[in-house]
C-alpha cells in the first residue's frame, strides 16, 4: 500500500465522515479485506489508514465493527448519490490508460472507415479489439480481455478479433472495400468474419491433429465457395512449432493443397502461410 | 463526477459494496435482496461477481468489467 501516515482506530462517525471528507477534496479511497493488501494494517486491527504521498484513504473492511459497516455503508450511499463512480482497483488502471488512448487517435483512421460500414455488434467488436492490441503492444496480457469480447459478442467477434490482430481491416477489408463493388465486399467480408473460410488461427488448445482437422475443413469451405487459397497464422513459439510440424507433415500431391509461407519472426514468434489449394472446382 | 473512479474496491470487499446497496452474490452472480432476481447490466447482462466492474449513478448502474465496457464508462456511455 505504500508509505502510510500511522494508522489510527477510529471512531464509527470517524471512519465515514473521513470517506465523505476525502471525497469531497476529491482524493482516492480505496475498499479491501482483510486478507489483501497492508497485512498489517488489518492484522493491527485498524479500521483504516490515510496515505499522504498517494492522498488514498485504505478502509479495511473486515476492521470494521457493526455499528461502523452501518456508517461506512451510509457514506457509501451517499457516495453513489453524489455521483461517485465505484470501481474494481484491479481494473481502475484500464480507465486511465483508454483516455489516453482515445486521445491519441491511434486508431481512429481505421475506426472512422468502418464505422459507417459495419453492423454495430461488428464494429463494436473491431473497436475493441483494436484497443486490446494496443494494450498487447503495451506488454499487458489480454487473455482475459480476449474472453471476454468472446462473450460478448460471441465467436463472430472472437474472428474479428483475430483478424484484427494480423491486420486483415486495413490491409485487406479497407482495400477492397475502396476497390470494389460493395456487394463484392460484403460477400467477401462475411466470408472472412462470418464462415472462417480466408483464415485460420491456430490457439494454443490446438495440437497438430487439431491443426491437420481444421485445416481439413478449411479446404471444404475452399471447395464450396471456390476459394483458391487460404491462410494460416500462429502466434506464440508453441503455436508456431505444431503448425511447422503440421506443414512437415503433409504432402502436396497427396493432400490436394500446398502451404507456402508467407512471414515468419523468429523473435516475436509470428508465423503466415498462405495454402494454396488445387482442383477447386465443385460448385456449391 | 464524472467517469474517474474515486471509489476502489477489491474483489473480496466487494460484498461489503453490495450489501450497501441492497445487493449480495447467489451462485456466483450478484442479485437484488429484496426480490432474489439477478442485477443485469445495461446491456441486459446477468453479472457474475468476478466479472463486476463497477457501479453507477443513475439509479444504480451495475457495470461489467470488460473492455468493451471499461471503453464505454469512459467514453460516456453510461452517463444518463
Amino acid at each position: 500500500m505504500g508509505t502510510t501516515s500511522k494508522p489510527e482506530k477510529i471512531q464509527s462517525k470517524s471512519v465515514a465522515d473521513s470517506i465523505i471528507e476525502h471525497l469531497d477534496k476529491k482524493k482516492s479511497i480505496i475498499l479491501i479485506d482483510g486478507s489483501e493488501g497492508d497485512s498489517d494494517l488489518a492484522r493491527g486491527g485498524y479500521s483504516y489508514s490515510f496515505d499522504d504521498k498517494t492522498n488514498i484513504l485504505t478502509v479495511v473492511v473486515e476492521n470494521l465493527s457493526p455499528s461502523e459497516k452501518i456508517s461506512v455503508h451510509k457514506s457509501l450511499v451517499k457516495a453513489h448519490n453524489d455521483e461517485h463512480l465505484f470501481w474494481k482497483a484491479s481494473k481502475s488502471e484500464l480507465i486511465s490508460k483508454y483516455k489516453a488512448y482515445s486521445s491519441s487517435n491511434e486508431n481512429a483512421q481505421i475506426l472512422i472507415f468502418f464505422k459507417k460500414i459495419l453492423k454495430p455488434d461488428d464494429y463494436n467488436a473491431l473497436k475493441t479489439s483494436l484497443y486490446m492490441e494496443s494494450l498487447a503492444k503495451q506488454g499487458m496480457s489480454i487473455h482475459s480481455f480476449k474472453m471476454g469480447i468472446r462473450e460478448r459478442f460471441g465467436l463472430r467477434g472472437a474472428n474479428i478479433s483475430n483478424l484484427c490482430s494480423a491486420n486483415y481491416f486495413e490491409e485487406v477489408f479497407m482495400p477492397l472495400y475502396n476497390d470494389t463493388s460493395q456487394e463484392e465486399f460484403y460477400k467477401y467480408y462475411e466470408l472472412a468474419v462470418g464462415e472462417k473460410a480466408i483464415a485460420l488461427f491456430v490457439n494454443s488448445g490446438m495440437t497438430v491433429n487439431k491443426i491437420k482437422t481444421e485445416v481439413g475443413l478449411m479446404l471444404e469451405k475452399a471447395k464450396k465457395y471456390r476459394l483458391k487459397e487460404f491462410k494460416i497464422h500462429g502466434k506464440g513459439k508453441i503455436n508456431v512449432n505444431n503448425i511447422n510440424k503440421f506443414v512437415k507433415s503433409i504432402v502436396p500431391n497427396k493432400d490436394g493443397f500446398i502451404p507456402v509461407k508467407l512471414y515468419e519472426d523468429d523473435k516475436l514468434k509470428v508465423i503466415e502461410y498462405n495454402v494454396v489449394v488445387f482442383n477447386n472446382t465443385e460448385s456449391e | 463526477m464524472g467517469n474517474t473512479p474515486k471509489i476502489l474496491f477489491t474483489e473480496a470487499s466487494l460484498p461489503f459494496i453490495l450489501e450497501a446497496f441492497g445487493k449480495s452474490i447467489e451462485d456466483g452472480l450478484i442479485i437484488e435482496n429484496k426480490t432474489g432476481e439477478t442485477v443485469l447490466s445495461p446491456e441486459g447482462e446477468e453479472i457474475e461477481a468476478s466479472k463486476f466492474g463497477g457501479l453507477k449513478k443513475g439509479s444504480e448502474i451495475f457495470i461489467k468489467d470488460d473492455l468493451y465496457s471499461i471503453m464505454k464508462l469512459t467514453e460516456g456511455g453510461y452517463d444518463e
